[in-house]
């Protein structure tokens, strides 16, 4: 560098005034800051979006919490409490010993207590079963009887402070079952508010017999009253084989019986009588089918069984459409345990179970196929359960000390597989994309697929473009290229003026004005569409072939006021001409009445067999599409403006005509700009949610076809916002249906942008 | 600026007679408007045939909007009217019932700015002859070819006939102009300032060009640079603008035009006094 020669004054007429310079300082800083916010701002927002869906795609997580001795014994079986804080356990005799777990060396600790049914000082208890969501023991006697006794757990409220559970038995009294005096070797019991059902396997002379009550119990205004027997059944000859396993749904419709063989035999009972539906075996493919153990899952819609090999399956019940009947069928599959379960526990508040063999335990969950979380314990596990709120795992081992994990999954049901794959929920036929995010009833599982909504926003936007990209790309090119700018001067704000219409209003139209106006008349609708098109093309070869001299007295660019009363007449005479063509084409029979109606309505479905509904996507389409029109056709019209003037009137001396330069100069050149035009467009329908929330109906629907409607991702988050609890599994999915949205619209626009900056350097204006 | 440029008409600003029966294009009492503005008075010329023909002027003196008017290029502009004649073969192009696109297409146009399309080379000359119907794609290339070898183009770009024209320089691109207009044989070449937008060097390559074209058509050149005019024009004709409105003052000979004014305004012009 040469030597900095010594700084001379500025000559003060040269001076620059400081408050330009701190000015432009300001500005390059305050610039660079805001660009650098925006950036800032995006990402965060992409960032919160993932913080909230990263949890949905993690499993459970299960940590060792505490261990606690209970006294040892010969324990049958093992449950506990809603608060998991006293379990019980059930001796030989059936009596239930109660274990404190709280507050252990605490003044209030309660130690370990007894509480027995009244009547197992008169019989011998030869069976019980433990029914998890009635907290009911079902108790079968040495002398053929049953009772039903409920464990009531009731949280109190001491004045110390804190929560102490108390509990209390409440029994049904002792009841026959079937033959006098023989053991009771099996019991199941149904119990659906309405019906009760309950069926006993008992031996008599070393032979199997299997029968069955039904129960009544009157309600009276003091509260439930007794409970009698109103049926009796003898399903003996049901049993040709040897049962290892019987089970009644708490709907009390049905009774399945497990072989020794590994059969199952599914009968019916209609409230009057049992009708065997099906026999099958779950195991059939395997060497060994013997079935090992075998569970309902929550709603007892579902059985999970075990084979003596490990095999670990789903069994649910579902209308088979071929049959028109509820069978049973093979549903999931899982990754197959060490052997033969030994401990299993279902899940009260979702459909997953803690199922294991020895040492090792998995809790699973049954929709979705997955393993939440599987590990290999250090003892021996004789019992197991999973705490009704779903927030803890019991465990006993064999040396009698109980031990506590915690478990924190908040998000069991969620998954690639829920989210994005098919998924053969509890009563459906076939494995599907669905999404039904409530349900009437409690145990009614969310259906959680994005695929219909994916399917639903893609939809929506194909019918909007399919009506919008038409129409504004020509009447851009028309206004641009042929009409006399002094109108295009009008033109041009009118349009601009659509694109601010509010889209509620549109929704609003669409939704109540014109749904049921199309859906009345869409032959009419159709037509007129057709006629507009035909005339049009019509009035452009016949305007072609006039002589000039009738051509001329048009100015060019004026065509119009020749056209526009050709197309309303065309657009009338289609409408008034849909009636007739209904007529014509559209007979069916109503199913209603009998008798022969040309409603297209009826026609369509029964002659395509798709649906037709009111708000459909054609409605979308043509509202939506009036939303785009405006944005494509201004971005355009401007990107077809701004074609130099060089390249025009080097066209047309070249003597080619309007059209021709508009098609082969004009369009190709200005292709960048309208490209991005489209894209912007194609945004603006893919995000649009006030028109698809009103005018569509928002049924999760996975077709393409123009009569039904569809649901948008982003109708989608509007519409079950409000009823997404905070953190939830549904409100984070919504976030994931808001991710996926983001991607979708950030893929289409990358991928426009590349093509956009490619044909801007293919058709490169001259600078 | 009181001047009397004009005080007697027509005898200096029409050709001479053996010129005019040879004509080609003939200006009748031709007047341009933009709205009520008159732009060009009226004026009367005759273009002789196969030769080369240019117009001088200042700026603003409505050279342009003559040579516009001879295509009638000049429909674009909303405003613009144009009264008189414009024969071209004694045919008035004016007249009712034109077909722009034959006019067009026996009367070409060069621009000051190159203005090749936003197409490959090849294209550039092939999308024209398209859109007049020529269907051979064999006849096509063999015509791109011709007319390329014409404005001496071929050599420098048959390797890249694929590439965009709009990597070509200037000068080249200027040639390409005249080579896609020229592939449609056209009667009448009018050429706008064609070398104004040109380095020095480009633009004696598409001034050669030009010359070369004599006895083949007619060409009408607009420009400003006088001693372009001097070098390869046959005749001369010069406009004066006057209250904005331009007028011809002298139509000569080149080298009358040049060498022995009729005028002292044409006079004082040529010799660099005025303009």
């Amino acid at each position: 560098m040469p030597p900095t020669p010594p700084k001379k004054p500025i000559p003060e007429r040269f001076v620059v005034a400081p408050v330009t310079l701190w000015f432009d300082r300001f500005m390059n800083h305050f610039i660079k800051v805001g660009g650098l916010a925006i950036i800032v701002a995006v990402s965060l927002i992409f960032i919160f979006i993932l913080l909230q869906i990263i949890p949905l795609f993690r499993g459970a997580r299960v940590a060792p919490a505490s261990t606690v001795s209970i006294p040892p014994g010969d324990y049958r079986l093992m449950g506990t409490d809603e608060w998991s804080e006293l379990p019980f356990f059930l001796e030989q005799d059936g009596t239930l010993r109660f274990v404190d777990t709280v507050d252990i060396g605490g003044p209030y600790h309660r130690g370990s207590f007894d509480k027995a049914p009244s009547f197992i000082d008169e019989v011998e208890v030869a069976y019980v079963r433990y029914n998890e969501y009635q907290t009911s023991l079902l108790y079968g006697t040495a002398d053929g009887r049953f009772s039903i006794v409920g464990v009531r757990y009731q949280p109190t409220f001491p004045e110390r402070g804190g929560r102490e559970v108390v509990v209390s038995l409440q029994e049904t009294p002792l009841l026959e079952v079937g033959r006098e005096g023989m053991t009771v070797e099996r019991l199941a019991y149904g119990d659906s508010g309405t019906r009760k059902i309950l069926a006993a396997v008992q031996r008599v002379n070393g032979r199997p017999e299997l029968h069955a009550v039904s129960l009544a119990q009157r309600r009276t205004l003091l509260g439930p009253g007794e409970l009698t027997v109103d049926g009796r059944y003898d399903l003996t000859e049901y049993l040709d084989g040897e049962p290892r396993h019987i089970m009644i749904p708490s709907d009390a419709d049905a009774l399945l019986i497990a072989f020794a063989d590994g059969r199952v035999r599914f009968l019916h009972f209609d409230g009057r009588a049992f009708t065997e539906r099906q026999v099958f075996t779950p195991f059939a493919d395997l060497p060994d089918p013997r079935i090992a153990s075998m569970n309902f899952l929550l709603g007892d819609v579902s059985v999970v069984m075990t084979a003596h090999d490990g095999a670990n399956r789903i069994y649910s019940i579902f209308r088979d459409p071929a049959l028109d009947m509820r069978i049973w069928g093979h549903t999931k599959t899982f990754s197959d345990l060490p052997g033969a379960a030994t401990f299993y526990s279902v899940g009260m508040r979702n459909k997953a179970f803690l199922i294991g063999s020895d040492r090792l335990a998995s809790l699973r969950y049954g929709t979705t196929e997955a393993i939440r979380w599987e590990a290999e314990l250090p003892f021996d596990v004789q019992f197991a359960a999973l705490g009704p709120r779903y927030n803890r795992i019991l465990f006993l081992d064999a040396d009698y000390s109980l031990h506590f994990y915690d478990l924190h999954d908040p998000h069991p049901q969620a998954g690639w597989k829920t989210y994005f794959g098919r998924i053969q929920y509890e009563g459906q036929a076939t494995a599907e994309f669905s999404w039904q995010s409530t349900g009437g009833r409690d145990d009614f599982e969310r259906k959680l697929s994005l695929v219909p909504l994916i399917i639903g926003t893609l939809k929506g936007t194909v019918y909007a473009m399919i009506f919008a990209l038409p129409i504004a790309l020509l009447a851009a090119l028309y206004t641009s290229q042929f009409l006399r700018p002094e109108i295009k001067r009008y033109v041009k704000p009118t349009m601009e003026i659509m694109a601010s219409l509010p889209s509620v209003v549109l929704g609003f139209l669409a939704a109540l004005w014109l749904a049921p106006i199309v859906s009345n008349a869409v032959p009419s609708v159709l037509l007129a569409v057709i006629g507009v098109t035909i005339a049009a093309y019509g009035f452009g070869y016949a305007w072609g072939n006039l002589p000039q001299r009738i051509r001329l007295r048009l100015k060019p660019g004026y065509e119009f006021l020749a056209f526009a009363p050709i197309m309303c007449l065309a657009a009338y005479a289609g409408w008034s001409l849909g009636p007739v063509v209904e007529r014509a084409f559209f007979v069916v029979t109503d199913p209603n009445t009998g008798l022969q109606v040309p409603d297209f309505r009826l026609w369509y479905p029964t002659v395509t067999g798709l649906s037709f509904e009111q708000r459909n996507a054609f409605v979308v389409g043509f509202v939506m599409g009036f939303a785009v029109i405006p944005i494509i056709f201004t971005i355009t019209e401007d990107a077809l403006s701004n074609v130099p003037d060089a390249f025009r009137s080097g066209s047309l001396a070249l003597g080619a005509s309007r059209w021709q330069t508009a098609i082969n100069i004009v369009l190709p050149t200005a292709s960048a700009g309208i490209f991005s035009a489209v894209m912007i467009g194609l945004g603006r329908a893919v995000g649009e949610t006030m028109i698809v929330v009103m005018a569509t109906g928002n049924t999760p629907v996975t077709d393409f076809n123009p009569f039904t409607g569809m649901r948008t991702l982003s109708a989608n988050i509007a519409v079950e916002l409000p009823e997404a609890p905070y953190l939830g599994t549904l409100y984070r999915t919504l976030f994931l249906g808001a991710m996926v949205l983001f991607l979708m619209t950030f893929m289409v626009n990358t991928m426009a942008e590349i093509l956009r900056q490619h044909l801007r350097e293919k058709y490169k204006a001259v600078e | 600026m009181t001047t009397p440029i004009i005080t007697e008409q027509q005898d200096l600003t029409t050709c001479p007679a053996d010129l005019a029966a040879n004509a080609h294009l003939c200006l009748e009492h031709t007047a341009i408007f933009y709205g009520p503005q008159q732009a060009l008075r009226e004026t009367s010329l005759s273009i002789p045939r196969k030769r080369i023909f240019s117009i001088i002027g200042p700026s603003g003196c409505g050279k342009s909007s003559l040579l516009r008017a001879m295509n009638r290029l000049n429909d674009r502009i909303e405003a613009c009217t144009v009264r008189g004649k414009v024969l071209l073969d004694g045919e008035d192009v004016y007249a009712a019932g034109t077909d722009m696109i034959h006019l067009r297409r026996r009367v070409g146009m060069i621009f000051q700015q190159p203005n090749p399309f936003p197409l490959s080379i090849e294209h550039n000359i092939d999308l024209p002859l398209r859109e007049h119907g020529w269907r051979s794609r064999s006849k096509r290339r063999e015509r791109i070819e011709r007319v390329l070898r014409e404005v001496g183009l071929w050599d420098e770009v048959k390797d890249r006939l694929r590439h965009s024209a709009l990597r070509l320089s200037g000068g080249q691109q200027q040639r390409l102009c005249v080579a896609r207009a020229l592939a449609l044989d056209p009667e009448v070449l009018l050429m706008d300032e064609p070398c104004s937008a040109l380095d020095p060097l480009s633009s004696a390559v598409v001034e050669d060009l030009i010359v070369r074209l004599r006895d083949r058509l007619t060409v009408v050149v607009v420009t400003h640079n006088l001693g372009q005019a001097r070098r390869i024009s046959d005749h001369t004709a010069f406009f004066w603008s006057r209250d904005q409105m331009g007028c011809l003052v002298e139509c000569n000979e080149t080298e009358r035009l040049f060498n022995a004014p009729a005028r002292d305004l044409t006079a004082a012009y040529v010799n660099g006094q005025r303009g």
